[in-house]
């Protein structure tokens, strides 16, 4: 008995240890798009005290920013986004955001729906390193294992340290204390850009040809139905979304169009010649590369979603007109505010400096 | 699956679990499902039938050995040497032609090539079934201790056929007796948590020899041999020095997690390795190193050959004619060269595995003797103290030096590559290497290197810790709690440090840019 | 023969196997109490026990006889 005793209280201790190895071992991606404070920064947020989120890959980061959507209409919001996500992993990443909070309103932007560009296992692992271990978890890394083919196994996923372990030549001080830091993620996901990319001259596309669609691969269609459903099942109005591309064709849109109208649910896509004019989308201030928006397509982005949102019919005005001031949400807005500044600067400099090399151009 | 996975422990456990629940008299079948699941898992499945017929051929050779001796005692004597004949003759045979063929075939091609003749020769690529070099030899130890009446032969089939493809050990030995296994086998063993944990913390000893060291000094090794002309010189003893250790963790760390697998079961199997290294003479070492091979060599080969009438009659005639050493010395010389042969041969199909394994080390020992009398003489005019620790480290380098050489074929491609080998080596004289951040090109950095160093002292240290009694039993033997730590911080140790899985590459994470 | 003179032959091959006229063997001697008996020197003196005393043991003894005792057992039953 007391041997048994011992034996689980040493399998115990062995269990705190692989945590801690994990804690210590995976890596804290912290600059650019940042996937460890966005993701502990989602679970570090109230329980059931936001309206909407934000899904998707790194357009979906660029293009919403919660805090201007505070701001602007005090919806509370987040983007729980990865870079280069598949859509596989937002359908698990939507179930599990629906354990923590109860959000009126999902925003899908669909460009995992239809990219096919090859994953690295890397981007998985920023997608799922962070996600807490549950059910849903290795139903997540299962499903990932059956569908692409990378070499990685799934006990990678569920013990960190088989992957990582070989980062011990280069842990930095940061790996030991980042566990114990305060989560709290002032941009909520937001990504800021402050890089100009002019060359487009696009202005939004008009639908010749409703009938032209583009492939999806099967897993692709099939879990974006399955985040429908999943969507209905929960009670959660999803709304399907595209932010706006310096470059994009009509066979994007109508296969999204199609889907969105076969289940009746909208479709905003920033790309029709319309919503880009009515979103004052202007290619030559506002896009920081050929995929993502900068500080002003952002501010533009949001401020049109917040507008949309209010509108329409997602059940959002009501709560808004209730809601008191939140006081942890006014003073990350403070620091959103604070940190924007050298941003925007950085953004205005970038964008006369485009204009001068390009003066010649037009001439 | 190898043994250094996941997989297998998870294949461990699951079996362990079965063994333990199900009824005690299900025990041996639940292990010999496991053993045929394994081969399944590691081998080709359908070359399972040479170890069918190597178990059938031996079980029904030894229950005819049985009714021969007891129907027919008059001419049991011819009868059962026929019947032990023919069924070693059926193993050995199978052994020969799966393993050997391609090896005969070579020859063959060198002998037509050197003759001119204008025949062409092709190899063959048959695959033999997993571990038959292994289990021929248990299986045949059986056949041979039955034919020699030293043991009763088993009635039930599948405890003939579990002691025959007993998994933990069907990939790499070690190379056990009936009376050692097939009687633990047959046993009813309880289930004893200690026993378990005892087991459970050599496998992990095992990983840590495996993993930790054997597999990062094979970096270092394998570019040097993989590229001589540009690893010349100094590299190429250097190799030479480091392959005993890395042979020795792999062999060895293999060794542990089988072992300590069967503990896990409560069969203990006999060791393999005996700190090795701390041999004096190069006989010794191979009493120390890959025991049960030397154990069944001696006495399946060696014993008989000396004790044979053609062997007596040759040394009573050299006796007379030469005499009385000349006599002993030249009979068991041409026995050891028979050994030694055989212990080449098993190795490998190859003629490097011959000298490398085998007469290299017959014509180490015989050396040794010859100048035992010169060498007596040399340590009694300069008065060395054989007894001091400086002597014995001395003879342990000496025998290290001797083992290496052989080892350093081992590694080679071939015998001609071996030879080309050590002529790199004497290329260049370039002690400049050590210093110049050569080691640092190799595929092991700067930390790996140091790491790798500190992880050899530990291991060296713990070797002489555990040189009369298991370490793990002095641990156990103290507080809980400092054993409980000890365990999970070597677990730690395996885990950061092993050398496993596809590697961390900070540039394939570039896609959180996007 | 008898065992004590079975035991004096035996002392006579010892001594000539290991080249030391100080041995004398008892039931219970094994390898272990002679110096340079060691798994080579084994089978030597086990063939020069078999010329000594015109008889032969099998394979199956010389690697499991225990003791010099159990090699007069032996001798005993086969010796002519």
């Amino acid at each position: 008995m007391k041997k048994g005793f011992s034996f689980v209280a040493w399998l115990l201790a062995c269990i705190l240890c692989l945590t801690e190895l994990k804690n210590i071992f995976v890596p804290k991606w912290t600059d650019d798009l940042a996937p460890t404070y966005t993701i502990d920064g989602f679970y570090a947020e109230e329980r059931d005290s936001l309206d909407v989120i934000f899904f998707g890959s790194s357009q979906a980061l660029y293009g919403f920013s919660p805090m201007e959507m505070y701001e602007n209409t005090g919806i509370k919001s987040y983007v729980c986004a990865t870079g280069s996500q598949s859509i596989v992993c937002t359908y698990y990443w939507i179930r599990e955001a629906l354990k923590y909070q109860k959000p009126k309103v999902i925003v899908l932007d669909t460009w995992c729906a239809l990219d096919e560009s090859v994953l690295g296992d890397g981007a998985m692992h920023c997608t799922l390193d962070y996600m807490r271990f549950s059910p849903n978890k290795i139903e997540a890394v299962m499903a990932i294992d059956k569908i692409y083919d990378f070499e990685t196994s799934p006990s990678e996923y569920f013990l960190p340290i088989l992957k990582y372990h070989d980062r011990w030549k280069e842990l930095t001080a940061e790996d030991f204390t980042y566990q114990f830091q305060d989560k709290d993620f002032f941009l909520k996901g937001h990504r800021v850009g402050e890089s100009i990319y002019a060359d487009s001259k696009s202005e939004g596309i008009i639908v010749e040809d409703p009938e032209n669609v583009c492939d999806m691969e099967d897993y692709q269609a099939q879990y974006l139905q399955k985040i429908i459903n999943y969507c209905k099942e929960k009670d959660v109005k999803l709304l399907l979304t595209k932010t706006a591309l310096p470059v994009y064709g009509e066979e994007s849109h109508n296969t999204i169009q199609k889907i969105a109208d076969e289940n009746q649910i909208p479709f905003l896509d920033y790309n029709m010649h319309e919503v880009w004019a009515d979103a004052g989308m202007n290619y030559l201030t506002d896009f920081a590369d050929i995929l993502h928006l900068n500080i002003n397509g952002a501010t533009k982005t949001t401020s049109y979603m917040g507008e949309y949102l209010l509108e329409h019919d997602f059940g959002l005005s009501e709560a808004v007109k209730v809601s008191e001031p939140d006081e942890t949400w006014n003073e990350d807005l403070k620091r959103y505010q604070e940190y924007l500044v050298p941003k925007k600067e950085q953004l205005e400099e970038n964008i006369r400096f485009w204009e001068a090399v390009h003066a010649n151009d037009e001439q | 699956m190898s043994l250094t996975s996941l997989n297998f422990l998870v294949f461990l456990i699951v079996t362990g679990i079965c063994y333990y629940i199900l009824p005690k008299r299900t025990q041996p079948y639940c292990l010999l499902v496991a053993s045929i699941a394994f081969y399944c898992m590691v081998g080709e499945p359908w070359t399972f039938i040479y170890l069918f017929v190597s178990i059938v051929s031996v079980y029904a050779g030894t229950r005819l050995m049985e009714w021969i001796r007891k129907n027919k005692p008059q001419k049991q004597k011819k009868l059962c040497r026929i019947v032990f004949v023919t069924v070693l003759l059926c193993n050995l045979g199978i052994l020969a032609v799966l393993k050997y063929t391609n090896f005969m075939i070579y020859n063959l091609a060198y002998l037509v090539k050197l003759l001119h003749l204008d025949i062409s020769v092709h190899t063959v690529s048959w695959a033999a079934s997993l571990g038959i070099s292994y289990y021929t030899l248990q299986i045949v130890s059986y056949l041979t201790d039955v034919y020699w009446e030293v043991q009763r032969p088993q009635h039930n089939f599948f405890r003939v056929a579990l002691f025959a493809c007993f998994f933990p050990q069907m990939v790499s030995g070690p190379i056990s007796r009936y009376s050692e296994l097939g009687v633990q086998l047959e046993q009813e063993h309880r289930f004893s948590l200690e026993q378990v944990e005892r087991g459970a913390c050599r496998i992990l000893w095992g990983f840590f020899k495996k993993l930790v060291i054997s597999e990062k000094l094979a970096v270092i090794v394998n570019a040097i041999y993989a590229d001589p002309v540009g690893y010349h010189g100094l590299y190429i003893w250097t190799a030479m020095l480091l392959f005993p250790i890395q042979i020795y963790t792999d062999f060895s760390g293999c060794m542990d997690i089988v072992l300590g697998a069967a503990e896990c079961f409560g069969i203990f199997l006999p060791e393999n390795f005996r700190t090795p290294f701390f041999s004096r003479t190069i006989q010794e070492f191979w009493q120390r190193w890959h025991i049960t091979l030397g154990l069944w060599l001696k006495d399946y080969v060696m014993y008989p050959i000396l004790k044979s009438n053609h062997f007596v009659a040759m040394g009573d005639k050299l006796k007379k004619k030469y005499g009385r050493k000349i006599g002993k010395q030249i009979p068991l010389y041409i026995a050891m060269l028979v050994l030694w042969f055989c212990n080449g041969i098993w190795h490998g199909n190859s003629w490097k595995y011959i000298i490398g394994v085998g007469l290299w080390y017959w014509f180490a020992i015989i050396m040794g003797q010859i100048f035992e009398p010169v060498s007596k003489r040399m340590i009694n005019i300069l008065h060395i103290p054989t007894e001091s620790v400086v002597w014995h480290i001395f003879q342990s380098v000496r025998t290290y030096i001797v083992y290496g050489i052989g080892a350093l074929f081992f590694c080679a491609t071939d015998l001609r590559n071996g030879a080309f080998l050590i002529k790199c080596g004497f290329l260049e004289f370039n002690p400049q290497i050590f210093t110049d951040g050569s080691f640092l090109q190799m595929g092991l950095d700067g930390y790996d290197l140091v790491m790798l160093g500190i992880m050899i002292v530990f291991a060296f240290v713990i070797s002489v810790l555990g040189r009369n009694g298991y370490v793990r039993d002095k641990i156990a033997a103290k507080n809980p709690l400092f054993g409980g730590f000890i365990w999970i911080m070597l677990l730690v140790i395996v885990l950061v440090f092993g050398s496993y899985g596809n590697g961390y590459n900070a540039s394939s994470f570039i896609y959180a840019k996007f | 023969m008898t065992r004590e003179e079975v035991f004096k032959a035996l002392d006579e091959v010892f001594e000539e196997v290991f080249d030391d006229a100080s041995i004398h063997v008892g039931e219970t001697t094994t390898a272990k109490d002679i110096e340079d008996w060691d798994s080579l020197e084994h089978i030597n003196l086990v063939v020069a026990i078999e010329k000594r005393f015109s008889m032969k043991f099998t394979m199956g003894e010389v690697t499991t006889m225990k003791n010099v005792g159990e090699m007069v057992d032996i001798i005993l039953e086969r010796a002519q």
